[in-house]
């Protein structure tokens, strides 16, 4: 189609505009793998020797599996109340009126407009007043506000996108209220809250500027040990294989919500169906 | 309630057991009292005062925004009423949220649930209901039978053609009974063929079923093919309320005059049998209405020649437009009525007028009619 838009040049510099830019956004991810798989301390992209010990440091180190085990734990907590609160908001939302809902969504969005450094001091101030720095709970908390708009973005938009007919269709078919949140509407948001919980967990776990104001000398969370790693006499080779690990669940994450979408995208085609009629 | 009973066993399948299928009770009535909904300051159902007897099809009819659509959503229940009262038999559901309406809805995009499959999708107002499976299943299979879709009951919504899913939210909303059976406009996505086939298989279905059936549409000819009765909506009004038949040859008003085909319009005033145009034509009329009026007179009524009634003056009109439409022929005269429209049936005897030629016509006067003006 693009065939007689560009000439042959313009074709060739957009083809390598978009490699160097894959390239660039590529390369700083995966550069850590193969120096995370390389037997000695140096930090060489080429190894000499293949070896996993990183990784053995990595579960045998009590501090290192500790972070590790945190923050599996901060991530699912604070996931788990956002994807709670963040459904039921983006469902509220979309039943109020227009100007409210307008509002009210730049409201639950500001947690990822507002710089991070700023939400930490405010919340380090706030808790350090109740005592609740260096607590789980509470630490939870405040990544679960930070990750509530990850949820509420994929849900809200797929409440728009769905025909408000099918909820009607429920009602007349003799569903109350809450038969027809959990029999259709749920399972219509599905996809997109599965989505939204993902990308959550993945921001949570790797959250570092509010974890340092919050965790205190007791909590640490796994991105906090690894910024520890860097400052402290040099880098600590360990960091190439928690990167790694972080890689390869934030690429299975991925695949799980795409796999998905694409199981949700043979049952989307009959509602958009009918939503274009 | 003989026919009811046939009507069940014979929606059953081969087995042939006529203790299988739904019990069905015919439809129950539903009455509107003075019912109006506004929304801000504009009244989009205003004093909306009919009753459709049980068994009966009626269709609400008329052009986007009368208001029809707001009419199926109050009976409903998707919208309160600002005032007024809705009745389903002889208790008042103005107040009843929809889920304890037990009236069946077939939608426009027929929204059936897209994360079940045909079975789940009909079963649901049963399970909803807390039958047994058992039942369920029962009840599914003689549904689904009943619309033709017993083969399909293992399909996803995604891989059914819009027919088949127009079929399927029927059986959806006829499985449990309903009280009554309200459709939005559920062939408009359809093509013409399907829509027509459909029509036929809606009204045999109603008919056996003995179901009350509300059936909003902006397609005359589909109302009028459908329906016992039609109401024609306008601005959120009643306009009328009527057998085909009637609508067409005696329309209450100029706008169901124009709704339903071409109409000549013709104003002036009556008074004892005499209809005198605004340009002072005095012409034979029937019906006992006086004062302002508007008289309508059918294309297909307009005659050409020599007038039959001897009562009837002599009319002249030039030519001003012909046009074959099918097996039809248009011809536009101008006369002093104003613009004549005629439609003549082609045979081999007449002949496409030509542009400017004096024609005399005339019509019927019974079959002139005349209305009120507002």
């Amino acid at each position: 189609m693009n065939e007689y838009l560009l000439g042959q040049n313009g074709r060739r510099i957009l083809i390598a505009y978009g490699l160097l830019l894959i390239i660039f956004i590529v390369v700083p991810a995966l550069v850590l793998v193969p120096i995370s798989i390389g037997g000695d301390d140096s930090f060489v992209i080429v190894p000499d020797s293949l070896s996993l010990r990183w990784y053995e440091v990595l579960l045998q180190d009590a501090r290192w599996r500790n972070a590790l085990v945190l923050s599996l734990q901060l991530a699912t907590f604070s996931s788990i109340i956002a994807t709670v609160a963040g459904v039921l908001g983006a469902i509220g939302i979309s039943r109020a009126s227009p100007g409210i809902a307008k509002a009210l969504r730049l409201f639950f969005i500001a947690p990822i407009i507002v710089p991070l450094m700023v939400v930490g001091v405010g919340f380090y101030v706030l808790y350090a007043r109740m005592r609740l720095v260096g607590s789980f709970v509470p630490l939870g908390m405040a990544h679960a506000v930070l990750i509530l708009p990850f949820v509420m973005l994929p849900v809200s938009a797929r409440l728009y996108s769905m025909d408000p007919r099918l909820e009607w269709a429920a009602a007349s078919l003799g569903a109350g209220p809450y038969r027809t949140m959990f029999k259709v509407t749920l399972p219509l948001l599905m996809p997109a809250i599965l989505a939204g919980f993902a990308f959550a967990f993945i921001f949570s776990f790797d959250e570092v500027v509010v974890a340092q104001f919050l965790s205190g000398p007791r909590l640490e969370t796994l991105p906090r040990r690894m910024w520890e790693g860097i400052q402290m006499g040099g880098l600590e080779k360990t960091i190439t294989a928690v990167s790694t690990v972080q890689l390869i669940l934030a690429a299975l994450a991925m695949l799980l919500i795409t796999i998905w979408q694409r199981r949700a995208a043979s049952r989307g085609a009959a509602s958009r169906r009918q939503n274009d009629s | 309630m003989t026919l009811s009973t046939s009507a069940a066993s014979a929606g059953t399948s081969a087995k042939g057991d006529s203790g299988t299928g739904p019990t069905v009770g015919g439809g129950v009535g539903v009455s509107f009292d003075k019912l109006s909904k506004k929304y801000g300051n504009t009244h989009a159902v205003d004093g909306f005062d009919l009753t459709v007897a049980p068994s009966e099809f009626l269709s609400i009819l008329g052009p986007s925004g009368s208001g029809k659509t707001t009419v199926l959503m109050l009976i409903a229940g998707f919208v309160s009423p600002t005032s007024g009262r809705l009745l389903l038999g002889d208790e008042d559901i103005s107040r009843i949220p929809p889920y304890k309406r037990n009236i069946g809805v077939v939608f426009q995009n027929y929204a059936l649930f897209p994360h079940l499959d045909v079975r789940r999708n009909v079963a649901f107002p049963l399970e909803v209901r807390g039958l047994s499976q058992d039942e369920i299943r029962r009840k599914v299979a003689w549904a689904l039978d009943r619309v033709h879709m017993g083969q399909f009951a293992d399909r996803r919504i995604s891989q059914l053609s819009g027919g088949q899913q127009q079929r399927v939210a029927l059986a959806r909303a006829i499985v449990f009974e309903p009280r009554a059976l309200l459709m939005d406009e559920p062939l408009a996505a359809l093509d013409r063929n399907l829509r027509v086939d459909m029509q036929h298989e809606i009204r045999s279905l109603q008919r056996s079923l003995g179901q009350t059936v509300i059936y909003v549409t902006h397609d005359q000819e589909e109302a009028l093919n459908l329906s016992d009765r039609v109401a024609v909506m306008n601005h959120g009004r009643l306009q009328q309320v009527d057998a085909p038949k009637n609508l067409y040859l005696r329309p209450a008003n100029p706008f169901v005059a124009g709704f339903f085909g071409e109409a000549n319009l013709i104003r002036g005033s009556a008074e004892s049998g005499v209809f005198t145009t605004e340009h002072g034509v005095r012409l034979p009329v029937t019906g006992n209405v006086s004062g302002k009026a508007v008289l309508c007179v059918r294309p297909e009524m307009v005659v050409f020649g020599e007038p039959q009634q001897p009562d009837f003056p002599m009319l002249q009109g030039k030519v001003v437009e012909t046009r074959y439409r099918g097996s039809v022929l248009h011809i536009v005269l101008d006369t002093p009525l104003g613009q004549i429209r005629s439609v003549q049936h082609i045979n081999t005897t007449n002949t496409e007028p030509a542009e400017g030629t004096i024609m005399q016509f005339g019509w019927d006067p019974e079959l002139g009619h005349l209305m009120v003006q507002e």
